[in-house]
């Protein structure tokens, strides 16, 4: 099983939370014996191509000119869907084709028809939850490319029941259409030798109650104070 | 032969003269017993037609909106599904053990797919300006005419061959472009009766030359 996924970041490039979930995504996929390919945007420092943890990284070149961050965005993708066309024909094939996202949907459609494989995406969040609504011709376009990714893919993943619906509702996917995979977190990043109580009060006095959430905050999280 | 061609306009769609001049191609193509795949955005007409042996499939960009009329974008997500109408042709073609030779691509708008087909079906690709955005674009140094001239400039790149109106253009490529492509680029007036044939020659000599 060989498994291509296309993101816009990847660390070090951490730009939000698409990173780190497919970081640890793709190592995890690399544990039980799936070859995994990751084609992410160029970074200072970073290698063109790396092996983590036996991930296979293939960063490259993300510099466009363009009149707007979409425009970006859209010739960017020309770029990662190039550098995967060369991968596809060096790896001599894929089996699946996993897009994260609109900012690599576009390429992942595209190599979707070029070499006529499978296309899964998965949609952390959509324009209209992300800016509550559509509200100019920037977001409309891509309101509709996030549509077209969903339309296109064969089968779509959210992170949540709640993204399930949102994206049902959204794009009008059908449910059935959508699976719902939570994040997993890699605990053994998380054991520090720190003072609890010491962090803990750095945020609030001692004697105030507090919280802590480890999770993605949605309309659908009621906190209640 | 067969060859496919990429275009953003094609008849009945005409906004220049490259509607003109990749109809008249195709047709005399057809006539010298050559086999054409037209490929070109319509967002109007999208579908299939025969004309007289030449095979136009007309394709439509799915994203409707773009912001301040950005060609830019709307060229970009237009790629893919012309992308996706090459790669069914290319598909159907290899049903029958058969290949296309040569992907000719007009203008700056049908570069980034014709880039991508390329890239994965390993078939040859020449372009054809018919003018460059230097010329074309009111403010050179814009954001957007530096996306196009760098399109263009990686067009020329990726291509196997370069073919222009006149001397003229040729020299101005190889002023905007760089000079090292002099070797590149072909020259034909296409005016007049001959002038096909000397783009079928280009075609000849290319597949041969990527088949030695």
């Amino acid at each position: 099983m060989r498994v291509l996924h296309l993101s816009w970041e990847f660390p070090p490039r951490i730009i939000g939370g698409l990173a780190s979930h497919i970081f640890d995504l793709s190592r995890a996929l690399a544990r039980r014996e799936v070859e995994t390919h990751v084609v992410t945007c160029n970074f200072p420092g970073a290698r063109e191509h790396e092996n983590i943890n036996g991930v296979n990284v293939h960063r490259f070149e993300a510099y466009a000119a363009g009149d707007s961050f979409l425009s970006w965005a859209l010739r960017m993708q020309k770029n990662l869907e190039r550098k995967g066309c060369d991968l596809i024909n060096l790896i001599e094939g894929v089996d699946v084709i996993h897009a994260h996202d609109w900012l690599s949907g576009v390429a992942g459609i595209g190599l979707k028809h070029l070499y006529r494989k499978p296309l899964i995406t998965t949609v952390h969040s959509t324009e209209y939850g992300r800016r509550t609504g559509i509200h100019n011709d920037l977001q409309a376009c891509i309101h509709e490319i996030e549509g077209w990714l969903c339309y296109e893919a064969w089968r779509i993943i959210t992170c949540s029941y709640y993204m399930r619906d949102h994206v049902s509702w959204c794009f009008r996917v059908p449910e059935n259409k959508i699976c719902v995979v939570p994040n997993g977190v890699d605990v053994t990043k998380f054991y520090f030798n720190i003072n609890y109580w010491e962090v803990r009060n750095r945020f609030a006095q001692e004697w105030r109650k507090s919280s802590c959430s480890l999770e993605g905050l949605c309309w659908r999280r009621a906190w209640m104070f | 032969m067969r060859i496919l061609i990429l275009t953003w306009e094609y008849p009945p769609k005409r906004l220049g003269n490259v509607s003109h001049h990749v109809c008249t191609l195709a047709h005399e193509l057809v006539k010298r017993k050559h086999e054409v795949e037209v490929v070109v955005l319509d967002d109007w007409r999208p579908g299939f037609e025969d004309v007289y042996g030449v095979h136009v499939h007309r394709v439509a960009n799915l994203v409707k909106t773009h912001p301040m009329a950005s060609v830019l974008t709307y060229a970009m997500t237009a790629s893919v599904p012309m992308e996706t109408e090459a790669s069914n042709i290319v598909y159907f073609y290899k049903q029958h053990q058969k290949g296309i030779d040569v992907i000719h691509a007009h203008e700056w708008l049908t570069i980034p797919p014709a880039i991508s087909l390329k890239h994965a079906f390993n078939i040859p690709l020449i372009l054809t300006f018919h003018s460059i955005e230097g010329h074309r674009c009111h403010d050179r140094f814009s954001p957007l005419s530096i996306a196009i001239k760098e399109i263009e400039d990686t067009g020329i790149w990726e291509s196997n061959r370069v073919i222009t109106n006149a001397e003229w253009l040729k020299n101005e490529i190889l002023r905007y472009y760089g000079g090292g492509h002099r070797e590149k680029i072909d020259v034909v007036w296409p005016v007049g009766e001959g002038w096909v044939d000397e783009v079928a020659s280009i075609y000849q000599r290319l597949s041969q030359e990527s088949f030695a």
